[in-house]
């Protein structure tokens, strides 16, 4: 080999590396500049937004209605939740529960959270983040596990990364509404997924059994049924 | 003619089973609590029903200026002192000098006191000629003259606790009693409220009084089969809207209301709790101990409140909300009223019944019966103050004519400006009172 075609070799693996390097670099750039735009789509209304406030209200009444209505018998029965009450609850009320169960205060810390339900998943943004969820029902479990589409600002991120997040997050009590799951455990996180009893005790002691989860474009269907509150 | 004016509630207060203050009876309600227990004031192990609703640990005294104002004053007299001791204090009126006497005036819905029983048997049994078979009217005279109390035959009337009340506060304004069965409180506040808005006073103390835990009063009902026979914990007896439902059980107490002109309230800096903007009141025109069966006369009612409030019940408010946040039902827990009540709801809101929270606190206090509409004022305007829903207690069995949403064993929190109360009575009698939060 002469020197003339070292040289030339020696200048090609330098500028094929400062290609690669000014990339890397565009690229490292690049997604720090899509990391600090909002996630797509995210664009939660004012929390106090009388509209948004009313629909909230009128979202819980319907559900805690359809939940306490004393029932025939253990037949199942569905309920609706559309995506823009979803979003007014997680807005509006969302903090005062939060509060409520002891956790922040009530309109201070908590952040705006939105929901996007498309088909067989729902992502959750705030203004950094997306995180993209499915769910399953096993052993008698909700399973919340993190579905494809998830990313930081907007960044995609991909689902393991999510698992490992979520497997440092210290969840708060919620209290002893929700009765052991098919493990026995009440709730919590295993192996990255949240794990939430799919039975839910009302104050007079009958059971919500969560029987299935439907999402669909916009909507998420829960079947339920109502069990009678267990004899002696 | 001049615009009426606005009336507001500025002061409530209550004698229940369930306690005599405001806020503790409230924690019971919203806690599904029940005053009911065996009958203590009588022997009524014999009776097809031996269990009420009694006001338990209760001294008037606790709440008077001066006793011995009072010392013969029946066992009503005693609760609606009480109850409007509460709200007289809680409308700041204790501390107002300027109040003009003369334009405060007093409508109640109170019972009739306790008859004298007792000595009335008494006077039955030393009247009796057992070889007549028959009671002597001249032996029984005798002895009913002698043993028979003066003071006991006075408080028997029905405007005694407004005697009573007018005497405490010294209030010599419009006084009124009326006496429409278990709808009677109801009226009284209704009346009261059209009292101001014609101008004939700036303050109204109002609602209603009554006990007939008495023996005479529980064979009465027993015999119109009005009553719950439960056998088992009283606490479960009262089952409104459930299909095994199977009577009431007798309540007793009093709610007492104070009731003023806006200007009135704002001229002297009192907060209003609430303000009454429609009141209702008919007659079923059908059987004496039945109501119209297809809830005509209940739905009269409550349409003629609903005009005189500016709500359209057939309409979602401009909100999105149904026109009504929360209905107080008389539900009673007799076969036939929370029938026909459930039947006059849908025939006043349509396809919107369903999507209205209706309960009935009848299910832990028991039935007031005159005083009932009272106290279920003050709990909607709780309701209000609180963003509670009180529930129905005992409902675990599901009528299938029955489909709304009465708001079963739980508390419920939810968003409440406005609500409808209700109260019927025998004779056909239908009252309703609606109450909106206050906006200045």
């Amino acid at each position: 080999m002469s020197e003339d075609q070292a040289g030339n070799d020696r200048r090609g693996c330098r500028s094929t590396f400062l290609i690669g390097a000014i990339l890397a670099c565009l690229l490292l750039v690049t997604g720090f500049v899509l990391t600090l735009f909002q996630p797509d789509g995210h664009l939660p209304p004012s929390a106090s937004d009388p509209v948004v406030v009313d629909r909230s209200n009128i979202f819980e009444q319907e559900f805690a209605s359809a939940c306490s209505r004393v029932r025939e018998d253990e037949s199942p029965w569905a309920i609706r939740l559309r995506e823009e009450d979803l979003n007014a609850w997680l807005w509006v009320r969302l903090p005062a529960w939060v509060a409520h169960l002891g956790g922040t205060d009530a309109y201070g810390t908590t952040p705006m959270f939105q929901a996007r339900v498309e088909p067989g998943r729902v992502v959750i943004t705030t203004d950094t983040v997306a995180i993209a969820f499915r769910s399953e029902l096993v052993d008698g479990d909700l399973r919340i596990m993190p579905a494809t589409g998830s990313s930081m600002g907007r960044l995609p991120v991909p689902s393991r990364m999510v698992e490992l997040l979520m497997g440092s997050i210290e969840l708060p009590t919620i209290g002893d509404v929700l009765l052991p799951g098919g493990d026995g455990a009440t709730y919590g996180l295993e192996d990255g997924e949240l794990v939430v009893p799919a039975r839910h005790r009302l104050g007079d002691d009958r059971v919500v059994e969560l029987l299935e989860v439907q999402i669909d474009e916009g909507e998420v269907v829960l079947v339920m049924r109502t069990l009678p509150p267990p004899s002696g | 003619m001049s615009e009426s004016p606005r009336v507001v509630l500025t002061g409530i207060g209550w004698v229940t089973p369930l306690g005599c203050d405001i806020d503790s009876v409230w924690k019971k309600l919203v806690s599904g609590a029940s005053g009911m227990a065996p009958i203590t004031r009588f022997d009524a192990r014999t009776f097809p029903t031996s269990f009420a609703a009694e006001v338990k640990d209760y001294d008037v005294a606790e709440y008077l200026r001066d006793p011995s104002l009072h010392q013969h004053a029946g066992l009503n007299s005693q609760f609606a002192l009480g109850a409007a001791s509460q709200a007289w204090r809680r409308a700041g009126l204790d501390r107002f000098e300027q109040l003009d006497r003369s334009r405060v005036g007093l409508y109640l819905g109170a019972g009739e006191g306790v008859l004298d029983t007792e000595n009335y048997m008494r006077a039955n049994l030393r009247g009796w000629d057992p070889e007549a078979r028959c009671i002597d009217g001249v032996r029984w005279a005798e002895n009913a003259l002698e043993c028979m109390h003066a003071q006991k035959e006075i408080e028997q009337e029905p405007n005694m606790p407004l005697a009573h009340l007018a005497r405490e506060f010294e209030v010599n304004g419009p006084a009124y009693n009326c006496l429409t069965a278990c709808a009677a409180s109801t009226q009284a506040i209704g009346e009261a409220f059209d009292i101001i808005r014609r101008g004939e006073a700036d303050v109204m103390i109002s609602g209603g009084a009554h006990t007939m835990i008495h023996p005479l009063g529980v064979t009465g009902f027993n015999r119109l089969t009005a009553l719950s026979t439960h056998k088992g914990d009283p606490a479960e007896a009262s089952r409104p809207f459930d299909r095994t439902r199977d009577g009431f059980v007798m309540g007793e107490g009093s709610g007492i209301v104070v009731i003023e002109s806006l200007e009135h309230a704002a001229a002297r800096g009192a907060t209003p709790l609430a303000e009454i903007i429609g009141y209702g009141s008919s007659c079923d025109a059908f059987r004496i101990t039945d109501i119209q069966p297809d809830g005509r006369g209940a739905a009269a009612a409550m349409e003629m409140a609903l005009d005189q409030a500016g709500i359209d019940p057939g309409r979602l408010a401009e909100n999105g909300r149904p026109p009504i946040d929360y209905i107080s039902a008389h539900g009673t827990g007799t076969q036939e009223n929370d029938s026909i009540e459930t039947r006059a709801v849908r025939r006043v809101f349509g396809d919107l019944a369903p999507s209205i929270p209706m309960s009935s606190i009848k299910s832990m206090m028991g039935h007031l019966i005159a005083a009932a509409g009272a106290v279920e004022l003050i709990t909607c305007v709780m309701a209000i103050q609180q963003g509670e829903l009180p529930p129905t207690r005992n409902l675990h069995h599901p009528d299938p004519e029955l489909d709304l949403d009465y708001v079963p064993n739980e508390s419920r929190k939810a968003p409440v400006d406005t609500c409808l109360s209700n109260n019927f009575g025998f004779g056909g009698q239908n009252d309703t009172l609606i109450v909106t939060r206050f906006k200045g």
